[in-house]
């Protein structure tokens, strides 16, 4: 009997982590699967100012995508380019395409609470982590689910623990929370302002808020998404930098 | 002359007093200068020991093209038979080798820059002290995966502490991103805040792991003392051809210069305490002479002549000399021998030596020519002092001098 | 009371050559003394002020907690009131502005990180003399945008004047700062890690790459006269809003260097200590003579009836008036030799001084001027002669009166 019940516990835990490592996955696909055109703005707040960048971003999956800047003046026609782990960037005043060295890449991007790294590392939430239904939550008056990522022993993340809240239903990913190993949150991530983007059902703003200081956040706000565009992983090269409108 | 020789001896031994302050000023000016210059010596030594077990080490070899730019892509040709020379020469000691690299550490709240350094940690605790500069924690003795050993000052401006997980980012030879996890195992204060800020410590086999490649760029050896290195120096040059071996006077040019520094300074030193002496005994010696003046008066009432009087003086001094000399020299010896042992306490005159690689007991070494040379110096320079009291004493009037009660 | 200073003053010439020397061997002391430690000083005076000259300069002024995170984002707008304050302190010559971050520099193959300063080239021209250490090119003047590069980084990129190096990096308020400078000049900084990763511009480029305009990271502060250095912190301590700003001195921007002065001095002091034994051993030699030679004088003036104690009080006060004598002669003494040695330092040994120059210091031993020195040094002099006098009041104290005068 005791063997039939551990087994059974077993198979339930397990059939958990693949639940949990399914919506999570879904999740993430809904999100960035296939190719995707995208306008936002990203406003960055701080205690004694604050600063708003208007942006174009082309993406497939998660291994390619282009950042185009188009406001503030400044910083117009600044383009980054993401291939797999690298992040390459172009500045129009400068004329030349530079490599983002590693010492770069844990510097704030474009002054926001993001790294560089940030950009690269999304998609080793699937493959860094091992995750776990820990229960139910409601946000925005929708059903969640409750999914806690435990870092695999081997990983490069700096983080303790990650709780993330996926919406039962559209698999949106409206919440992140990131712990360090006291159990300290250190960050968090919240999704609002649900809408349609053609035919998919997105939160249109996501907030980026780091506890340690006060006064202190990333806004990023969609303002129009196009899916399945007829770009290929070719389009995502150092030439197409310098044309990127 | 005999005769007044008989007399410079009796006349020693006749006033003790007098003797003994002139004796004593001998044996403390060869003390003094026995004493500086081996405590400078120690100093120094000191200082270029300490450089060598936490940093320098005898030799260091690289790859020609790698302390260019730090390119880590220039690994050491041929480790295997470098450790095969290393092991059979018998004046080294101990060797380690070492794979460095630039990149970021990143904890929950920060990154900094660093210097990523991996090593074999039983290789590298026969090279060099970090081992036992660790406050907390343990020299990479943790069954945990990928361990570090992070500086103090670091762990305080990333905010971690023992067993928190810090990750590494640097790239490898190919120039892709590398980051791997790593478990603080142990934390390490040296005496240079800036060092502890900047450098890490990792196992080789882990780095390798990460970058998978099996490069090291940098082989520090030890020898048994440092007279050796000159000559294991020239026949590793002659084994290893290809690749740049420098020894620590290269490495560390300040190091070698410190001594020459320190020889500027110690003459003058030297200069300063000779002259001194040199006043002391004439200013003894000229009150000696002067107390005696009813004496050496009647000595010239009776018929000794001037030459002779002059003679006397120089003599006693002379017998003095003879017998403050070696007495000095030995104090000095002895001083020496007791304070190389047990060292000297510098914490009684000031605090700041820790920070600057010295701890605070200096131990005194010198060269035994140092004792010939000074207790040489002391004597003749006696002598010199002794000419002008007893010329002052030629000038002695003989009826004067009964006279005076 | 006057009766005895009288009877000690003209015992004090009445023996004219015994006095003369005894007050010799002290006025050595003090020479010789003041000598040893005016070199001591002098080489850390010597070490301060090439470390300050090289860098920090001796006061800075940054917004308040610059120092603990030096960032962009604690840069600052100097303000009517701060100008006032430092064109009103006597002491401060004039002020230097810097704008100092950190970018990644790039040509067409090769990136490196360095630290950019974005300057006022003249000011710090006076403070640094910049210009001795140009190795190529000239000066840019403070509106082009064009940059000076050290020489290590030269090297590395393989550059020289008239080629072009890229600056990216964050500027402030986390816009980007980009831009592309062509080399005016090439510089050899004194400190080999320096070398390799200076980039210097004129502030007002530098500020306008980081996109704060008019914004200073530190405020360096020119100072006339290095002694006075305290005294001119106090009073800019208090003229100054420590609310917004803090203001640091070389002691607080260069921790380490007062460190290395610190052990070096303790083993100074001990240097020092062995030549007082001798100073002390000379000193006592010739009292101890001298009370030989009076012991008659002594046995003569106890048994017609003086007191022990009256003689005891009389003999050290003639050792206070020669130690007096002899302090102020040898303070008078070495100090045109203390001011031979300031201006014309002993200079090191060739191979020595080349070292000791990769590291910017100047391979000198000067003396130094402080007044201090002499003045502690001829008091520890004076306090070694009293001590010395224990051996003649114990001698007179136990003196018999007979037996004295037998001698």
């Amino acid at each position: 009997m005791k063997k039939l019940l551990s087994f059974f516990i077993v198979f339930v835990f397990q059939a958990n982590a693949q639940d949990a490592y399914q919506i999570i996955k879904q999740a993430d696909e809904h999100l960035r699967g296939g190719s995707q055109k995208a306008v936002m703005s990203i406003e960055v707040q701080r205690p004694k100012w604050s600063r708003t960048m208007e942006i174009k971003a082309w993406s497939l999956g998660n291994d390619y995508s282009f950042i185009l800047i188009n406001a503030p003046a400044r910083d117009k026609g600044t383009v980054f380019l993401k291939r797999e782990k690298e992040i390459w960037n172009w500045q129009p005043k400068i004329e030349k395409v530079i490599k983002l060295p590693p010492s770069m890449m844990m510097q704030s991007w474009m002054g926001s609470d993001f790294t560089n790294d940030d950009l690269v590392k999304e998609s080793s939430i699937l493959l860094d982590y091992t995750h776990e239904i820990i229960g139910d939550t409601l946000i925005l008056n929708r059903a969640c689910y409750n999914i806690q990522l435990t870092p695999k022993p081997e990983a490069a993340v700096v983080w303790g623990k990650i709780k993330t809240f996926i919406d039962k239903n559209d698999f949106l990913q409206l919440g992140s929370e990131f712990y360090d190993e006291d159990g300290y949150l250190i960050n968090k991530m919240e999704a609002s302002e649900i809408r349609f983007f053609g035919s998919k059902i997105l939160p249109s703003k996501m907030v980026m808020t780091p506890l340690e200081e006060e006064g202190q956040m990333t806004i990023l706000l969609y303002k129009s998404i196009e899916y399945n565009i007829d770009i290929d992983e070719t389009f995502f090269s150092k030439q197409n930098m310098k044309r990127l409108r | 002359m005999m005769t007044t020789v008989k007399i410079a001896w009796r006349n020693i031994w006749r006033t003790p007093m007098r003797s003994l302050i002139v004796i004593s000023s001998i044996v403390l000016g060869i003390w003094a200068g026995i004493f500086v210059i081996a405590f400078c010596y120690g100093l120094n030594s000191q200082r270029t020991m300490n450089r060598i077990e936490s940093a320098v080490s005898h030799i260091q070899i690289h790859h020609p093209e790698y302390e260019k730019d730090f390119d880590s892509k220039f690994t050491i040709e041929n480790p295997i038979t470098l450790e095969k020379t290393f092991e059979a020469d018998p004046e080294i000691k101990s060797y380690a080798l070492r794979s460095l690299q630039l990149g970021m550490i990143s904890s929950p709240i920060k990154s900094n820059g660093v210097q990523i350094i991996g090593v074999n940690k039983a290789q590298e605790k026969e090279v060099t002290n970090l081992y036992k500069n660790l406050t907390k924690g343990s020299y990479f003795e943790t069954k945990r995966k990928n361990p570090i050993l992070i500086g103090e000052v670091l762990a305080k401006k990333l905010n971690v502490r023992l067993r928190s997980k810090v990750v590494l980012t640097f790239q490898d030879n190919e120039n892709n991103i590398i980051s791997g996890a790593f478990r603080v195992c142990g934390i390490f204060k040296t005496q240079f805040s800036k060092y502890d800020e900047g450098n890490v410590f990792i196992q080789n086999s882990d780095l390798h792991r990460l970058i998978q490649s099996e490069g090291y760029h940098q082989a520090a050896v030890l020898c048994y003392s440092i007279e050796q290195v000159e000559s294991v120096l020239s026949r590793l040059e002659n084994q290893l051809k290809g690749a740049t071996i420098k020894d620590w006077k290269k490495v560390a040019p300040e190091l070698a210069y410190a001594d020459e520094v320190m020889e500027t300074w110690l003459f003058l030193i030297m200069i300063i305490i000779m002259l001194t002496l040199i006043f002391g005994i004439i200013n003894t010696m000229l009150m000696a002479v002067f107390e005696r003046r009813k004496e050496l008066g009647m000595l010239m009432a009776i018929g000794m002549n001037k030459s002779k009087v002059f003679t006397l003086i120089l003599m006693e001094t002379l017998f003095l000399s003879l017998v403050g000399a070696p007495t000095g020299m030995l104090l000095g010896a002895l001083t020496i021998q007791l304070t190389s042992e047990t060292g000297i306490d510098l914490s009684i005159v000031g605090d700041g030596l820790q920070s600057v690689g010295l701890s605070n007991i200096i131990y005194p070494i010198i060269e035994p020519k140092f004792y010939f040379l000074t207790g040489v110096l002391v004597f003749l320079f006696t002598l010199i002092a002794a000419i002008y009291p007893s010329k002052k004493a030629l000038r002695l009037k003989p009826t004067e001098a009964i006279r005076t009660i | 009371m006057k009766m005895i200073f009288k009877i000690a003053w003209r015992n004090i010439w009445r023996n004219k050559r015994r006095s003369i020397i005894t007050i010799s061997s002290i006025f050595c002391a003090v020479f010789f003394a003041v000598f040893a430690r005016s070199f001591q000083i002098g080489v850390y005076d010597k070490m301060i002020s090439n470390m300050v000259g090289m860098y920090t300069g001796y006061l800075q002024i940054h917004q308040d907690g610059y120092w603990e995170e030096q960032s962009l984002e604690n840069s600052f707008i100097p303000d009517e009131s701060l100008r006032l304050s430092l064109q009103n302190q006597s002491n401060i010559n004039d002020y230097n502005e810097r704008l100092e971050s950190f970018a990644l520099s790039a040509s067409e193959e090769l990136t490196k990180g360095v630290m950019v300063m974005g300057i006022q080239f003249e000011k710090e021209d006076e403070l640094m003399d910049l210009s001795s250490k140009m190795t190529a090119g000239k000066f840019p003047s403070n509106t082009s945008n064009t940059l000076v590069l050290s020489e290590g980084l030269a090297a590395y990129y393989k550059l020289s004047i008239g080629d072009s190096l890229i600056l990216l990096g964050q500027g402030y308020h986390g816009t980007t700062a980009n831009g592309i400078y062509p080399i005016e000049g090439i510089l050899k900084l004194p400190m080999p890690n320096l070398n390799d990763r200076v980039v210097l511009l004129p502030i007002e480029t530098a500020q306008e790459l980081y996109a704060a305009p008019g914004r200073v990271t530190s405020i360096v502060l020119q100072v006339d006269d290095p002694k006075k250095l305290n005294a001119t912190k106090k009073e800019l301590d208090k003229t100054i809003d420590l609310n917004k700003y803090e203001l640091m001195d070389w002691k607080k921007l260069l921790p380490e260097l007062v460190q290395t002065i610190q052990a070096d001095s303790a083993g100074g002091i001990i240097i020092l200590g062995v030549l007082y034994m001798i100073i002390t051993f000379g000193i006592l030699g010739t009292l101890l003579m001298m009370t030989a030679e009076r012991m008659y004088e002594f046995g003569i003036l106890v048994s017609i009836g003086m007191r022990k104690g009256k003689l005891i009080l009389t003999m050290v006060i003639e050792s206070i008036i020669m130690g007096g004598i002899g302090i102020v002669l040898g303070i008078i003494g070495i100090t045109p030799v203390r001011y031979y040695f300031y201006l014309n330092p002993i200079n090191l040994e060739a191979e020595a001084a080349e070292a000791i120059k990769t590291y910017g210091f100047e391979p000198v031993i000067p003396a130094s001027l402080d007044l201090s020195i002499a003045f502690n040094h001829g008091l520890i002099v004076l306090g070694i002669v009293v001590l010395c006098s224990l051996y003649p009041i114990i001698t007179i104290f136990r003196l018999k009166p007979v037996k004295a005068m037998k001698a």
